[in-house]
């Protein structure tokens, strides 16, 4: 309790503009990931409110670290194992909506999604902690100095974070172009390349020829093609696109072994061919897809996409 | 994948040799057409063309 009756007012300010910079911290990046947030505006208002609470803990280790409090700095225990559990619970309600999509998201792209929520905590956390410790450094002249200092290394801070954790895109190694599709009996090819001999039916024949819509990511080099041809990183990829155009009946993805390219064709709601080209170029590289090091490369201030 | 046979619709008597999907035979075109059309409705199963003309439900799970 004694550090509680130390606190002046210049460490409220100290530990409120921890607090705003860890929760901005965490604005900014959940704009960025709007994208894969299941729901929006309950789960959105959730992961605020936990980047809020992440901020928290950060903003109030320096301070209590200087009152001689080293116990209240177990505190940043807690907040890793809080940040685990917004990993799990991420996971499991990605789990759980598995099978109300379209098409599954695969466990690789749930693992990478939730992950992503976990280290979104962590930059909230850390740039509040070293917003704290910039405006102690500076203490000695003004509070607008403190303050400003404080703001400045917490944007620093966070940008450098979101550019390290930040992955690659399929746009960025692959080119994608819409195939031209042809139905030949049961089968279906794209650009030449066989897909399936699924249409059986009159009717599934007619679906592809008058609404069918079909993709086609070519790696632009063959070390790529480790990266593009995993198995979850194709599931994210199909996901995306359907998630993107809706899904009347049919979805197929074919590997071309002879060229490596990987052949997406389907019938969707929108048939939007640029929406398509852009849901599969945005789709994120999966962590656990990436074993090139070229491409595995997050240069500090590198690239971003 | 869980992919499994659920049905074989035939035009050729010769080809039922047992085994364990249903197998149907049908000598007419537009009828083996029709049943592979409804199987497919009823058990949200895909449907296979073969060359032969045979055709193939596959559960599409």
């Amino acid at each position: 309790m004694e550090t509680v009756k130390s606190l002046t007012s210049a460490d409220i300010y100290m530990i409120v503009t921890g607090i705003v910079m860890g929760t901005t911290a965490r604005l900014y990046t959940m704009r960025i990931d709007l994208r894969q947030i299941p729901t929006y505006p309950s789960a959105y208002f959730n992961n605020i409110i936990l980047g809020f609470i992440a901020a928290s803990l950060g903003a109030v280790a320096v301070p209590a670290l200087l009152a001689h409090d080293f116990v209240a700095v177990t505190f940043l225990t807690v907040a890793v194992q809080q940040f685990r559990d917004i990993r799990t619970s991420e996971r499991e309600s990605l789990e759980q909506l598995e099978e109300t999509e379209y098409v599954k998201r695969g466990e690789a792209y749930i693992d990478g999604i939730s992950k992503t929520f976990e280290s979104r905590n962590y930059i909230s956390l850390i740039t509040a902690l070293l917003s704290v410790l910039a405006i102690k450094f500076v203490s000695r002249f003004t509070m607008i100095t403190g303050i400003a200092a404080g703001v400045i290394v917490g944007i620093a801070v966070l940008l450098l974070c979101y550019r390290f954790t930040k992955g690659k895109s399929v746009g960025q190694f692959c080119n994608v172009t819409i195939g031209k599709m042809e139905v030949r009996g049961s089968e279906l090819y794209v650009d030449g390349m066989f897909v399936t001999n699924y249409l059986g039916t009159e009717l599934s024949r007619e679906l592809f020829r008058t609404g069918g819509l079909s993709a086609v990511i070519t790696p632009r080099d063959p070390r790529s093609r480790v990266t593009l041809e995993n198995e979850g990183q194709r599931q994210a990829i199909l996901f995306e696109a359907v998630r993107a155009l809706g899904l009347v009946r049919y979805k197929f993805m074919r590997r071309d072994l002879k060229n490596g390219k990987v052949i997406i064709a389907l019938v969707p709601i929108v048939n939007d061919p640029e929406r398509l080209i852009t849901s599969i170029k945005n789709t994120p590289i999966l962590e656990n897809s990436r074993k090139l090091h070229r491409i595995m490369k997050t240069p500090l201030g590198g690239q971003h996409g | 994948m869980g992919k499994s046979i659920l049905a074989l619709i035939t035009a050729d008597k010769e080809r039922i040799v047992g085994g364990d999907p249903l197998t149907l035979l049908s000598v007419d075109d537009d009828e083996r057409q029709d049943l592979a059309l409804e199987f497919s409705r009823a058990l949200k199963a895909d449907v296979v063309q073969l060359k032969n003309g045979d055709y193939l439900i596959i559960s599409n799970s």
